[in-house]
């Protein structure tokens, strides 16, 4: 027995009710009975023309090659493009899109985190001036289809998409909630009937159990386009009273934006509240409501301040800004983790450079790790 | 053997098992219910509740009801089935009913299948006369519908009843319910759950709906 929506194979969760047999695995899509008879739906055909783009600044050498090996390995197989935070994994997939969109074949670009697909798609219109660009998540679900349909992951369980995408891109394939979702997984493969491009700086385990059989070509991309290496972490490890004193001290030798990660929420409030008192300073976790306009606010503020969960590790650019990781070795923070969020740091050509600074309690083989992964990276590139 | 909500696997191969009462949901989905076994008047009939309907309950209902997961039947009743059983000797169940077109999108009667555990007489003898989705009105709203409840003509009713739900929220169908009901008639009530006082329901504003889960995210 094989659920039609998520591939499930495991007996235990299928039940057998009035209907039929039915997956209770990725029940909460609505049920999927096992028999069904699954009409693909009949959609609009890729207009012409749409594949005509203009990007905002033009790929460098090395990006132009990675964008021209991507659209060509991808009509034969699926693609890793393995690229530092930074590299500009959009603009590199953008001829892809335009040579599917050329021989009519249907894109996809699904993103595990509904902000990210609203900015994407302002993003996309810009580059496809011609093409009907849709973005489907939470709120924005009354029209499904366009040349090109910008989603979050959990949308692709849609019985439209059935088996649609002729290109569907994942990016960030390894960020919450995608990551080690069975379940997601399953639904992204049965949405795809040609070839997926994978964007990712730090490949989960299953992307590289996948570029192990073979299932995978894999790109990399070690440098960004402004040419600079990426800043290595500086890991200083101390009692945590001392961390703190070293955290305002560190937080008044700069005056960009800075950020400041901490592994928990409680940890985040009570470190706001310590800052408070000696600077101006901003607080985001999951639970803070008006999370976008504190993001805004901070963009805006030419050497704000902002202490954060690992919410904002991933997808946001803030230009110029310093990072440091607090607490550095809590079992919260992963390696890709930490590489995202010193990732934050120097991703403009006007501040090229940044400072990441890793505070920890205990020697962390994992913040180790990810310093020694950055520079290899940087090696690698040089 | 597996949890039905999160799939974790109850044993009965380690010693503290021995002392866990038989049950279809592990130990901390079944201890987010918050029990209350609350005996109370309602409309001067007997009733009682088991829990109080607070967000990890209307998860599992939403998912049994919205979502179609027939699998959870048993979650509901079926630490108490045997109790329910002794409590309601020689009762039938009547189970209060919803909207022709719901119970046709769904494939299954839930609370036919909810109470049937119970090994108990269980009998639909109500039709809803007002169409549309009732969880989607306001509370206010539904205060005015009592009398969208009518007996399905030529039925007969055993003399002793207890008039089963699911949920008593505003309770404007179960009195619509015992107000089309003769007046001859021993009667109880019985629910799952009940909704404690309103500030506590805030989490259910508009959520009831398919599509929720997908939304949140």
């Amino acid at each position: 027995m094989r659920c039609p929506r998520c591939l499930n194979t495991d007996r235990q969760y299928f039940y057998k009710g009035s209907r039929g047999w039915y997956c209770r695995k990725c029940i909460s899509f609505g049920r999927a009975m096992l028999e069904e008879d699954r009409e693909t739906a009949v959609l609009a055909p890729v207009r012409a023309g749409s594949e005509e783009y203009v990007l905002q600044y033009p790929l460098t050498p090395l990006q132009e090659e990675v964008s021209h090996k991507c659209a060509e390995l991808v009509r034969t197989t699926s693609v890793l493009l393995h690229c530092v935070c930074g590299a500009g994994k959009t603009e590199l997939v953008v001829e892809s899109i335009a040579a599917a969109l050329k021989e009519q074949k249907r894109v996809c670009f699904a993103i595990p985190r509904r902000q990210v697909v609203l900015e994407l798609e302002g993003r996309l219109k810009q580059y496809f001036p011609h093409a009907a660009v849709t973005a489907v998540c939470g709120g924005h679900s009354e029209k499904l289809w366009g040349d090109i349909v910008i989603c979050t992951t959990h949308q692709l369980y849609r019985a439209v998409y059935r088996n649609a995408f002729d290109l569907l891109i994942l990016d960030e394939p390894d960020a919450f909630p995608f990551r080690g979702n069975t379940v997601l997984h399953g639904i992204a493969e049965t949405a795809c009937r040609g070839h997926c491009i994978f964007l990712t700086a730090t490949p989960d385990d299953w992307l590289k159990a996948k570029q192990k059989n073979g299932q995978l070509e894999c790109l990399k991309l070690n440098r960004r386009p402004h040419g600079h290496d990426l800043p290595v972490p500086v890991i200083e490890t101390a009692p945590t009273p001392v961390l703190l004193i070293r955290l305002v001290q560190w937080l008044n030798a700069h005056d960009s934006p800075r950020m400041v990660f901490v592994p928990t929420i409680r940890e985040a409030k009570l470190l706001h509240r310590f800052l408070k008192q000696f600077m101006e300073c901003m607080c985001c976790t999951s639970k803070t409501e008006n999370r976008d306009e504190v993001i805004e606010q901070f963009r805006k503020t030419e050497n704000g301040l902002i202490v954060s969960t690992t919410i904002l590790e991933r997808g946001v650019t803030i230009p110029g800004c310093d990072v440091c990781v607090f607490h550095a070795d809590h079992d919260v923070f992963d390696e890709a983790g930490l590489i995202q969020m010193a990732g934050r740091a120097g991703r403009t050509f006007q501040y090229p450079d940044g400072d990441v600074l890793f505070l920890t309690a205990s020697r962390s083989a994992l913040a180790e790790c990810c310093r020694k992964e950055i520079q290899e990276a940087n090696q690698c590139a040089a | 053997m597996r949890c039905l909500m999160c799939g974790e696997r109850i044993g009965t191969d380690t010693f503290s098992d021995l002392f866990q009462p038989e049950d279809v949901l592990c130990v901390s989905c079944r201890g987010q219910w918050k029990r209350i076994s609350r005996r109370f008047r309602f409309c001067g009939k007997e009733a009682y509740a088991l829990y109080e309907y607070n967000e990890a309950f209307s998860a599992c209902l939403i998912q049994f009801k919205e979502l179609g997961d027939e699998a959870l039947k048993d979650a509901f009743l079926y630490p108490d089935r045997s109790r329910l059983k002794r409590m309601y000797r020689g009762r039938t169940l009547l189970l209060l009913p919803s909207a022709a077109d719901k119970t046709e999108e769904r494939g299954f009667s839930h609370l036919k299948e909810l109470f049937e555990g119970t090994g108990l007489p269980v009998l639909e003898p109500f039709v809803k006369l007002e169409e549309g989705d009732q969880k989607a009105r306001r509370r206010r709203e539904r205060k005015t519908m009592e009398h969208g409840i009518a007996l399905k003509p030529g039925i007969r009713l055993p003399r002793r009843v207890v008039l089963a739900d699911d949920v008593i929220t505003s309770g404007s169908t179960m009195k619509g319910a015992l107000s089309v009901l003769p007046a001859s008639l021993d009667v109880r009530i019985f629910a799952c759950a009940l909704t404690p006082k309103p500030h506590k329901t805030a989490f259910l504003n508009g959520i009831i709906n398919k599509d929720i889960i997908v939304k949140l995210i």
